[in-house]
C-alpha cells in the first residue's frame, strides 16, 4: 500500500496517467486495457493477501489481487461455515468485481450492496478510509458501512477517483440445505409472463438470489457448439434454433434460481414457486441439492467459483465478446421490448441472440453478450456497428447500461444526459479538484480530467 | 394470462399449497422426488480439488490451469472441452499430451490461444512458467 503512494506521488511529479488494475479479468468490458494510450497500468494482482474473514460476523477483508478461487479456497482450507458469492469468472478478482457492481448469483449477489469498508489511496497519494474505517481503533469497519457524514464508498465504483487498496465484503452464513432450481419454459412468447410471475416473487424475496433467464442459444452453448446444430453464415435460422431446442431438451427461455435454509422451508419455497410458475403452459422442473451432478451455473448459485460459463466462448470459433447490457425493469412488457429490439438488430447483422435477463430486486441486468469471431474483420466490423446501434437505440426508449466496454464508454456517458449533462459534468468537477493532474484512470466510465479532455470521443 | 396467487398468499402459506396445479407431466410431483439427495453432501468439482503435496509445475497447473484445463471432458471446463471438440479426445487433456513440448505452452501462455487469453509476467512469472511448461511437456511422456 505504500508502494501504491509512492507510485502514485511519482506519476504527480512525472505527469504520468496510471490505470489500476485487480487482476485484469474484467472481459466483455475490456479486459486490464486502459481507455487511454501513453497510460501506465498500475498492475495490482500481487497484493493478494487475505486480510481476514472472520465467521463470527460473518465477513472478508481483502486486497486486490484476491480472487474468488484464492477465498473460496481459504475459506475450505479452515473449515469455516460461510459461502462466496461469485460471479461467472472465478479466476475474477473480489475488490475489482465488486468496484465494476459486477453481480453474482447467491442472495448476496449485489456485490456492492455486500460491500462494507474500504481503504483507498488517493489521487494525490493520501490514504483514507471510509466508514468506521476512519476511526482509529473502531473494530465495526466490516460491520457498519455508514460511519459519520458523507458515504463515499459508492464514489469509489465504476470511477477513477482513487486506488481501492482494501476492501470488506459481507458472506453469507452457510445454509442448512440449498436447492438449484431450473424451470424450462417451450415458448418464446412465455416472456412476458415469466417476468411477471417473477416480479413480485423478487421483491417479496420469495426467490432470494438473482433468478436468471436464459435464452436457448446461451443455454445451449454451455452444453454444445453451435456446428452442431447450424454450420452456415448468419444469425441461427429459426427451424435450427427449434432443433436445437429439442434435442438438448431445454427451453426457449431457461430460469434458474436457487434456495437456501432449512430443509423444510426451501421445499416449502420450492412447492409454492413451482405453483406460480407452473401457470405457464409447458413449464418443466428440476431441482439439485448440492450432492447432484452440479451443472456450472448451480455451482455459481452455491458460490462455488468455476469457469464453466466460458464454454459459451466455445460457441464459434475463436470467439471473444462484448457485453451490452441494458437494465429492464421486472416487467414483462419491457423485458419483451428490449428482446425484440436487441434480437432483431443482432439477427439482422448476422449474430445470434446471446441474451439473459438477470433480476434484482426490482430490475433486471439484461446481458446480450455480443460474441464474434476475433479473425474475422467483417465480423468485428458488424459487431461494432451493432454496438453503437443498440447503445443509441435503447437510449432514446429510455434505456440505459449498467456497464460497458471500454470502446464505448464515452458513447454510454452521454446517454445519461439529463439536465445538460448534469451527472457527468458533476463527476468531472470531483474529478479536477481530487486529481488535478489527471493521474487515476483518465476517460473511465466516460469521466475525463481537464487535462485530457480533448480525448473524449477518440480511441 | 393465469391469474396468480396472491403475493401474501405466496408468501405466508408456502406449506399449504397443493403440488397438482404444476401443469407438466415431467413437472415433480415433489420436490423431494427430484432433489433426493442429501443437504450438503458435495464432491469437490476438480478443479477445486488440491494435492497438498503438489510442488512446482504440479501446484501451479493446479492454481492457475485446472479451472478451465481439468482433466475431464465436460462444458464446466471450457479449455478440455474446446480441445476434444476441435482436436478429438486424445488431445483433451494437457497432462496427457505427448505433442506438447514446453516452448509451445510458453508461448500460448505468453500470448493466448482461440478464446484462452494470455497470461502475463505479473500472473506467473517466467521462472514459474518455465516449471509448468515442464510440467505439461514432462507428465505425457
Amino acid at each position: 500500500m505504500e508502494q501504491v503512494q509512492a507510485i502514485v506521488r511519482i506519476a504527480n511529479q512525472h505527469g504520468v496517467p496510471l490505470w489500476p488494475i485487480s487482476t485484469g479479468r474484467n472481459l466483455a468490458y475490456g479486459g486490464a486495457a486502459p481507455r487511454m494510450d501513453g497510460t501506465v497500468m498500475l498492475d495490482l494482482k500481487r497484493m493478494n493477501r487475505i486480510i481476514e474473514v472472520n465467521d463470527k460476523y460473518c465477513y472478508a477483508l481483502v486486497e486486490p489481487g484476491v480472487t474468488y478461487f484464492d477465498l473460496y479456497q481459504h475459506i475450505q482450507d479452515n473449515d469455516l461455515p460461510l459461502w462466496l458469492s461469485v460471479p461467472a469468472p472465478g479466476w475474477g478478482s473480489v475488490l475489482g468485481n465488486t468496484l465494476e457492481r459486477g453481480v453474482g448469483y447467491t442472495p448476496y449477489g449485489d456485490h456492492f450492496g455486500m460491500q462494507c469498508g474500504m481503504e483507498i489511496v488517493l489521487p494525490t497519494g493520501e490514504l483514507m478510509r471510509t466508514g468506521m474505517g476512519a476511526m482509529p481503533g473502531s473494530e465495526s469497519w466490516q460491520l457498519f458501512k455508514y460511519g459519520f457524514g458523507p458515504s463515499f464508498d459508492g464514489m469509489f465504483t465504476q470511477s477513477n477517483y482513487g486506488i481501492v487498496t482494501k476492501l470488506g465484503t459481507w458472506l453469507m452464513p452457510a445454509p442448512e440445505d440449498f436447492l438449484s432450481c431450473s424451470v424450462y419454459f417451450e415458448n418464446e412468447e412465455d416472456l412476458e409472463q415469466i417476468v411477471e410471475v417473477m416480479r413480485p416473487l423478487k421483491i417479496a424475496l420469495a426467490i432470494p438470489n438473482a433468478a436468471t433467464i436464459y435464452s436457448a442459444v446461451v443455454k445451449a452453448a454451455s452444453m454444445a457448439v453451435r456446428a452442431d446444430f447450424f454450420q452456415g453464415e448468419g444469425a441461427m435460422p429459426r427451424d435450427a434454433l427449434r432443433r436445437m431446442i429439442s434435442e438438448l431438451g431445454i427451453g426457449f427461455w431457461n430460469l434458474s434460481f436457487a434456495l437456501y435454509g432449512p430443509t423444510a422451508v426451501v421445499e416449502g419455497q420450492w412447492a409454492m414457486l413451482q405453483q406460480a410458475f407452473g401457470q405457464i403452459a409447458g413449464a418443466r422442473f428440476e431441482a439439485k441439492r448440492l450432492g447432484d451432478d452440479l451443472h456450472y451455473r448451480d455451482l455459481l448459485q452455491a458460490g462455488i467459483p468455476n469457469m464453466g460459463e466460458f464454454n459459451t466462448l466455445n460457441w464459434i470459433p475463436n470467439s471473444v465478446h462484448m457485453d451490452f447490457s441494458p437494465i429492464s425493469a421486472l416487467d414483462g412488457a419491457q423485458a419483451v421490448k428490449q428482446y425484440q429490439m436487441i434480437s432483431e438488430r443482432a439477427n439482422r447483422s448476422g449474430f445470434d441472440y446471446f441474451g439473459a435477463f438477470i433480476a434484482g430486486w426490482r430490475e433486471m441486468h439484461h446481458i446480450f453478450a455480443l460474441g464474434f469471431n476475433k479473425y474475422n474483420e467483417d465480423e468485428k466490423s458488424r459487431a461494432r456497428a451493432l454496438f453503437e446501434d443498440l447503445i443509441s437505440s435503447a437510449a432514446a426508449e429510455g434505456y440505459g447500461e449498467y456497464r460497458t466496454h471500454l470502446a464505448f464508454m464515452d458513447q454510454v456517458a452521454a446517454t445519461y444526459n439529463f439536465n445538460d449533462n448534469a451527472s457527468l459534468q458533476f463527476s468531472e468537477k470531483i474529478k479536477n479538484a481530487i486529481d488535478p493532474n489527471g493521474i487515476i484512470a483518465p476517460g473511465k466510465q466516460g469521466i475525463w480530467p481537464a487535462r485530457f479532455a480533448s480525448r473524449r470521443g477518440t480511441l | 394470462m393465469p391469474s396468480l396467487p396472491s403475493l401474501t398468499a405466496i408468501v405466508a402459506f408456502p406449506f399449504l399449497m397443493s403440488l397438482s396445479a404444476c401443469s407438466d407431466p415431467q413437472a415433480l410431483t415433489s420436490p423431494a422426488e427430484q432433489a433426493s439427495s442429501a443437504a450438503g453432501a458435495m464432491t469437490t468439482p476438480i478443479h477445486l480439488t488440491r494435492n497438498p503435496d503438489a510442488q512446482g509445475g504440479e501446484r501451479l497447473f493446479a492454481q492457475h490451469c485446472a479451472s478451465c484445463h481439468a482433466p475431464q471432458v465436460s462444458p464446466l471446463y471450457p479449455g478440455t472441452y474446446s480441445l476434444a471438440r476441435t482436436r478429438g479426445e486424445e488431445y483433451a487433456f494437457l497432462t496427457d499430451r505427448t505433442d506438447l513440448t514446453a516452448e509451445a505452452v510458453i508461448a500460448i501462455v505468453r500470448s493466448g490461444k482461440g478464446a484462452m487469453p494470455n497470461f502475463g509476467q505479473t500472473t506467473i512469472d517466467d521462472e514459474q512458467l518455465a516449471e509448468l511448461a515442464a510440467f505439461i511437456a514432462d507428465t505425457g511422456s
